[in-house]
């Protein structure tokens, strides 16, 4: 088997792996990517639309340009790059890993002493939400809709149901009915929209597109293709209530319920995993439980903007640099959540630490909120917020320096 | 009304005659231009794919009109975009069509595929 040996793997060539690369290039290790597609990008190829780079280029670029910008600066940098090549499997070796991969060149193994996780999300399928009746064509997650129209220019359909209303639904809301295929309505289970408020006005106010809020799809209908759907309107817990169905008349579901952080790839490794995040716990590198081991982008934990991606995963290329060639990662500790809150990430803070952002979700909207993180009883760092909202992730910067102490957030209305 | 000019989705309220709008909600002057532009004349970027010729690497190529348009001609102007086809390398930035007065621009480059060296 041919076999090739790196300071740092890189696995997947979207904006984290691309970040990635590019920062632990220049802190001066041999930097491989591999990546499955046959170019660079990752999910941004086929996120056409703008808004993307606004706090880090200041401009509103579309996703694609973003990747090329950042595309172009990978290959300027001695960075291998192997796309069409798919890791299958990784094992932890005396000095690092080991990833096998399948590429056109055949089988073969990549040697690295520190590895960088950047496989991105998965999208939540119908099958994993309760959806009963026929399974006919016809029936999409927003994601492969996405890839349909943007990448091969194929229209799924002509008249289109969403259900849920995260901000890959609202996008493809707009840009289906941009290409002239009817867009029905956006159902959402929850009472209040998953997705950021501008895309709301941006992606269904400006086409005129209902959003049915606590609502959702209950039963496809049709044989060889949709033919209709069964929505019902949902209680408190998202349950849909007796006697409320109707039928809505479509030839295409568009799925948006929500993203999974993709690392199948590492669990066997026996790496330690947040339930909250459902990915591994990291530090304020993206460094996992396992040294030389590192998680960044949306599988570290799915994130709003690619700015905020391509900045946490710069930090995460040095450090994999550093820590490939043999620097110690440091101490531990704990940062221990709230309640009104759905994550923290990092999850643990190597010492010393100097100023880390932490980022957040809230379980709720909540209104007139301050945070407040401590150590030892001491403040480390404190943000006021008019209003947090679950479908915006928020940050708060602390600093840590002395002492070993667990560090606890704790948050009040006031 | 919701600014779309950054991710922080300021709720914005608009007052007052079309010659003396005042602005309440916004955290920056963006918000202030935004509410004013979208009470007059509201205004999006497109952004949509023309088809590529074989050989360029892909089936699409993503493009971003270079100025906001009137909101009520994106659709149109979008359908309208769909007999296009890029047959040529392409730059990222380079203008790639125009249509009356809308300038589109190549959202990424398209180079020739090479030879497979596999």
């Amino acid at each position: 088997m041919r076999t090739r040996s790196f300071d740092v793997a890189v696995i997947g060539s979207g904006p984290a792996g691309m970040a990635a690369a590019i920062s632990a290039s220049d802190e001066g290790s041999s930097v491989v990517i591999i990546d499955r597609e046959g170019r660079s990008g990752g999910v941004l190829k086929q996120c056409v639309h703008d808004g993307f780079g606004l706090e880090r280029f200041h401009k509103r670029l579309s996703g694609p340009w973003y990747a090329q910008i950042e595309s172009d600066e990978v290959s300027r940098r001695p960075i291998e790059v192997h796309q069409d090549t798919f890791a299958s499997r990784i094992e932890k070796t005396p000095s690092g890993f080991s990833i096998f991969c399948s590429s056109p060149r055949g089988f073969e193994r990549i040697d690295c002493a520190a590895l960088i996780m950047a496989t991105g999300c998965r999208e939540r399928t119908s099958k994993q939400i309760a959806i009963h009746g026929t399974r006919p064509a016809g029936i999409f997650n927003a994601g492969t809709a996405q890839n349909m129209v943007n990448i091969h220019g194929i229209l799924p359909g002509r008249k289109a149901v969403i259900l849920g209303s995260g901000d890959i639904g609202l996008i493809m809301a707009r840009r289906l009915s941009l290409e002239g295929c009817q867009v029905i309505g956006v159902y959402e289970a929850k009472s209040e929209p998953s997705g950021l408020a501008r895309n709301i006005h941006q992606c269904l106010d400006d086409y005129h597109i209902p959003l049915y809020l606590g609502t959702t799809v209950t039963r496809c209908i049709g044989i060889e293709r949709l033919e209709a759907v069964e929505v019902a309107k949902t209680d408190s817990s998202m349950h849909p209530i007796a006697g409320t169905e109707q039928i809505v008349s479509c030839d295409t579901l568009v799925i948006s319920v929500g993203l999974i952080a993709e690392n199948e790839l590492i669990k066997p490794l026996g790496v330690k995993m947040d339930k909250a995040t459902s990915a591994p716990v990291t530090d304020q590198y993206s460094m996992t439980s396992i040294n030389g081991l590192f998680c960044t982008g949306n599988c570290r934990v799915v994130f709003d903007l690619v700015d905020t991606v391509s900045k946490t995963s710069m930090i995460c290329g040095r450090r994999a640099s550093q820590i490939a060639r043999k620097a110690s990662a440091g101490p531990a500790v704990q940062v221990v959540s709230c309640t009104d809150l759905a994550f923290v990430c990092p999850q643990v803070i190597r010492m010393p630490a100097g100023k880390v952002q932490l980022h957040f979700r809230p379980k709720k909207v909540l209104r007139d909120y301050m945070l407040t993180a401590s150590q030892d009883g001491k403040i480390i760092g404190q943000k006021y917020y008019s209003v947090l909202r679950p479908a915006q992730m928020e940050d708060i910067e602390i600093s840590a320096d002395e002492s070993q102490a667990e560090i606890r957030l704790e948050g009040e209305s006031r | 009304m919701i600014c779309i000019s950054c991710p922080r989705g300021c709720e914005l309220s608009v007052q007052g005659s079309s010659d003396n709008l005042i602005v309440t909600g916004n955290h920056c002057p963006k918000g202030r231009e935004f509410a004013i532009s979208e009470t007059i004349r509201p205004q999006r970027f497109l952004t949509t794919t023309v088809s590529v010729a074989p050989g360029l690497g892909c089936q699409r190529l993503a493009v971003i009109s270079r100025d906001p348009i009137d909101l009520d001609r994106l659709k149109d102007l979008s359908l309208s975009l769909k007999s296009f086809c890029i047959d040529h390398e392409i730059e990222l930035g380079q203008e790639v069509l125009r249509l009356g007065d809308a300038v589109f621009l190549a959202a990424s480059s398209l180079k020739k595929e090479k030879p497979d060296e596999r």
